[in-house]
């Protein structure tokens, strides 16, 4: 990442596309994981393609195991647990995208000015209140936030906030810090490059500098982490929602399902905790190879350190 | 190395109070008003006053904050609303569950992680070192509440090989405790090895690269001894601080384990107090689970200054 | 003429990269004489740390040798078990290499990485060791050596730390000592003390010494004979003398030729014209023939190290026999 293609002329995207091809397809789990996620994508545009059955009317057929007619069995008010699933997936996909981009959006400028200004006062202010924010230990300062707003949608003022635009708020705060870190180790790298001592030179404005060129050079780790904070979002979620604080009912969510799935645990019924669980496992599975994926190609420099739950 | 600490311990304090007012912003400065949401809809409006002026909430807010914390620091965090009880004490009650589930997921966590983090990066590209990964990637994407209820399933409803929640200290007979304590402390002490292994071997993979180590094998240092010794004490240092930095995840890993459990610890407590609406409870929760947060990382910060000789001289 | 302390024939090293096979060292032949310092010359990328390495196992990983019998004291190397040939380490083959900030352990004081050669291989007491230890550091015009054995790397100074790097490899007595590029990361004034330092003791050991440098000035100060590399192959060797003051290979001369010698001709530093070859992608024939100014026909066949007499050896059809 040291000099930027236009000053050599050469196009360093093409090798990277190149290797991305012949890395799919010589390792068979990470091509698994792409195709994994684009099929989430697929369910979660068009949940009525992939299930037939309704995931919120009650019917007589309860607690039945897994069947022909109901792949995944039905629970405890006789919902095809399988369309819950699938109908789950829109919400579970759309907060995990929708935190990370909520992170990014704060974070990637707050990491970039940090690490242009640094060392700074800037730099030491916004650094010290990241340190503040990740002095919680993660869902516990959700649960916390969370618990205080209720988990009803919140009126301040003219906007009603819904509650799951509220989940996602403050997952993606929590995340903001780790994503302004990587941006700023990636800034300070860069700003000692070439190519920004000769901007400057030129008189150049910082702010063209920064987001227009270095930031372009920064993507990688950014990127890479982003993939794994897709992952530990789409965890959180499941979690504030096992808890109840998430997405509340009768809206299907996987987390909210395996709390259900709790009182039916010690009488067998296991299809009720084994498919919804065994779906957020596969989606974290699947963003966290992507992750990987993505980081032995982008960022063997290893910015950003390992993502998880 | 003192010096260090203290200059770390100095910083640490001042992210502590950061957190406190963060915690004390949330409670009390978010819309909603916690008075009505204790009593129910149906309060009357002379009793949510009457409780609003007993919570001092009509003070103003900086008043209310400096109260707290100054309470707090003499070790008074309040009065929870549920239990009728004061909230430390009602805490430090719970606080050895935590601290026995804790204690063991690490245990765990270790003896898994070590060896495989070692194993993993010595024997790269081979079979040990595939499946390592696998099941670290496992391990880090299969959520812990998920991996402990199919546990219940399979070892205490299918196999009633162990209890399916509930727990017995230590005092009650090591067997017994054990039994209670193993399947919450293997669900969170999985997560936990995973993260470890993965940063190990990523971090031995970059150590054993390094010249001194061609070095000690090029002047007949044994390999056993080059990677365990020579390779592992380097491997070690990034790994404990980003350990630390994870041992959050254990913190709140461990309200997830305790509610699925049954066991009556911190997480638990906190998840409880949620419910019932119990806010000093909540924020008495809160503020020690960052505490804890904070002095493990101080811990790491002093075990990464005892290993790494170079940390403490540095400014 | 008595048998040589090494003898490498048909020396072949492989890796497998991403853009393809390399081979650093192709079909070598070197003998290195008890007590004698044999230069190894060439650019960067020529192949001579790798070769090097490879001469006495040293390389990992350990399937990078393709070919060739390595014989020291007689005994092939590659046949020898690891155990045997662990044994061989800091006892009989020791190694000092480029840059000594990265070879020494950042954790362990740097009296414990010395002595702990001296008691792994010599199986001496530690307070044998340290006796050693101290001795050695004294020898290496060290001040204080006993406060210094307790020092952490980050500590000392870069012309410590490389004789800290010597001390450890020759705290045993070697026989042979790969000195890889061992004064290239120090500033000119330390450089002339290490090299200094390490004349001195391989004449108080008897030890041989194989002397990898990319400085012409340092073989010539050094080494009784030298033998240049060109992209994995040796393309001359002889008495060092000799071979500086009459070269007989194109390459040689230009390499001479480009030694900056402070006088003010036309102000140019004449460089060998073109780039140093790709090692995937080599020519069938001299891989010199690019760059040489006297290239002919005959180039496209592969040149043998034809011997010159009087010791010389000269991998070029026009160079003349003496």
């Amino acid at each position: 990442m040291s000099t930027p293609a236009t000053l050599i002329g050469v196009d360093p995207s093409a090798g990277k596309r190149r290797r991305l091809g012949r890395v799919l397809l010589r390792d068979p789990l990470a091509l698994l994981a792409f195709l994994f996620v684009l099929l989430l994508v697929a369910i979660a545009f068009f949940p009525e393609f992939f299930a037939s059955l309704s995931p919120i009317r009650p019917s007589r057929n309860r607690l039945q195991e897994p069947s022909l007619t109901n792949l995944m069995g039905t629970d405890q008010f006789g919902r095809d647990i399988w369309a819950r699933c699938v109908h789950a997936t829109r919400v579970s996909l759309s907060v995990g995208l929708t935190t990370v981009a909520f992170a990014l959006l704060l974070g990637v400028p707050l990491g970039a000015i940090a690490g242009f200004r640094s060392p700074s006062l800037i730099d030491a202010a916004i650094m010290r209140v990241m340190d503040v924010l990740m002095a919680f230990p993660p869902v516990i300062l959700a649960i916390a936030v969370v618990a205080a707003l209720g988990a009803n949608d919140v009126e301040w003022g003219p906007i009603t906030i819904p509650h799951v635009t509220k989940l996602m708020l403050v997952i993606g705060l929590l995340n903001v810090p780790k994503v302004a870190r990587i941006v700023r180790a990636a800034v300070l790298v860069e700003r000692n490059e070439q190519y920004v001592l000769a901007e400057r030179a030129i008189g150049a404005s910082e702010l063209r500098i920064v987001f227009r060129d270095i930031l372009r050079n920064c993507i990688s780790p950014v990127v890479v982490y982003a993939t794994l904070l897709v992952a530990t979002a789409i965890l959180s979620e499941a979690a504030l929602s096992f808890l109840g604080l998430g997405i509340q009912p009768p809206q299907p969510s996987w987390g909210g399902m395996l709390a259900d799935s709790r009182t039916y645990v010690m009488s067998g019924q296991w299809w009720l905790t084994v498919f919804p669980g065994l779906l957020i496992f596969l989606t974290v599975c699947a963003f966290n190879l992507a992750g990987d994926l993505l980081r032995d190609l982008l960022d063997p420099a290893q910015i950003t350190g390992r993502g998880d739950a | 190395m003192l010096g260090f600490l203290t200059r770390r311990a100095a910083t640490l304090a001042i992210v502590l109070l950061g957190a406190s007012l963060v915690i004390f912003l949330i409670m009390r400065a978010l819309p909603g008003d916690p008075a009505i949401g204790m009593l129910t809809v149906n309060a009357s409006p002379e009793m949510i006053k009457e409780l609003r002026a007993q919570l001092g909430l009509e003070r103003p807010l900086h008043e209310q904050y400096l109260r707290w914390i100054g309470a707090a620091l003499t070790g008074d965090l309040g009065r929870s609303f549920f239990f009728s009880a004061d909230v430390l004490p009602l805490i430090l009650e719970r606080f050895p569950v935590t601290l026995h589930l804790a204690a063991m997921s690490l245990a765990i966590a270790l003896l898994i992680s070590v060896p495989a983090g070692v194993l993993a990066a010595t024997h790269k590209g081979r079979f040990v070192d595939h499946l390592c990964r696998i099941i670290a990637l496992i391990g880090v994407s299969i959520p812990v509440f998920w991996q402990g209820l199919l546990m219940i399933l399979l070892f205490a409803v299918i196999l009633g090989w162990l209890p399916p929640g509930g727990y017995a200290p230590p005092s009650a007979g090591l067997v017994v405790s054990t039994a209670h304590i193993l399947m919450p402390s293997i669900a969170l002490g999985t997560a936990y090895a995973a993260t470890i292994t993965r940063m190990l071997r990523a971090s031995m993979l970059d150590v054993l690269g390094r010249d001194y180590i061609t070095v000690a094998r090029a002047l007949g240092v044994p390999e056993r001894a080059v990677i365990w010794n020579d390779a592992l004490r380097n491997a070690l240092i990034p790994t404990l601080t980003a350990a630390g930095f994870s041992f959050g995840y254990l913190l709140a890993g461990a309200v997830l384990t305790e509610v699925i459990f049954n066991l009556p610890g911190m997480g638990r407590l906190l998840f409880e107090s949620i419910l019932s609406r119990d806010y000093p409870l909540v924020q008495g929760v809160v503020l020690l689970n960052v505490f804890v947060f904070v002095l493990i990382n101080l811990v790491m910060d002093a075990l990464y200054a005892l290993l790494d000789p170079r940390v403490r001289e540095s400014a | 003429m008595t048998a040589p302390l090494l003898s490498v024939r048909g020396l072949v090293t492989r890796f497998r990269t991403e853009v393809g096979e390399i081979f650093p060292s192709r079909d070598i032949d070197l003998d290195i004489a008890a007590g004698e310092v044999v230069g190894l010359v060439g650019e960067s990328g020529s192949g001579k740390s790798v070769t090097a390495r490879a001469m006495v196992r040293l390389l990992e990983p350990a399937s990078a040798i393709r070919a060739g019998t390595l014989l020291y004291r007689g005994a092939e190397l590659r046949a020898l078990a690891p155990d045997a040939l662990r044994a061989l380490r800091a006892n009989e083959i020791s190694i000092v290499v480029q840059d000594p900030a990265a070879a020494l352990n950042p954790v362990m004081s740097v009296g414990a990485q010395i002595t702990r050669i001296h008691q792994l291989q010599r199986g001496s007491t530690a307070l044998d060791s340290r006796a050693a230890a101290i001795a050695l550091l004294t020898r290496l015009r060290i001040a204080e050596p006993e406060a210094r054995l307790a020092a952490y790397p980050h500590q000392l100074s870069g012309g410590m730390k490389q004789r800290i790097l010597i001390a450890m490899a020759l705290i045993c007595r070697p026989s042979l000592l790969i000195a890889d590029e061992p004064t290239t990361a120090l500033d000119v004034t330390v450089e002339a003390e290490i090299l200094g330092l390490l004349a001195e003791l391989r004449r108080d050991i008897g030890m041989a010494m194989l002397l990898i440098s990319h400085n012409l000035s340092v073989i010539a100060r050094l080494c009784d004979r030298v033998a240049v590399m060109y992209a994995g192959r040796i393309v001359e060797q002889g008495p060092t003398d000799r071979v500086l003051a009459e070269p007989r290979h194109p390459y040689t001369r230009a390499l001479l030729g480009s030694v900056p010698r402070g006088t003010k001709d036309d102000g140019k530093l004449p460089a060998i014209p073109g780039e140093p070859p790709d090692l995937a992608r080599l020519p069938a024939g001299c891989a010199f023939a690019p760059r040489c100014p006297d290239a002919a026909e005959a180039c496209t066949r592969m040149q043998d190290l034809r011997s010159l007499g009087a010791g010389r050896h000269a991998a070029c059809w026009r160079a003349e026999p003496t």
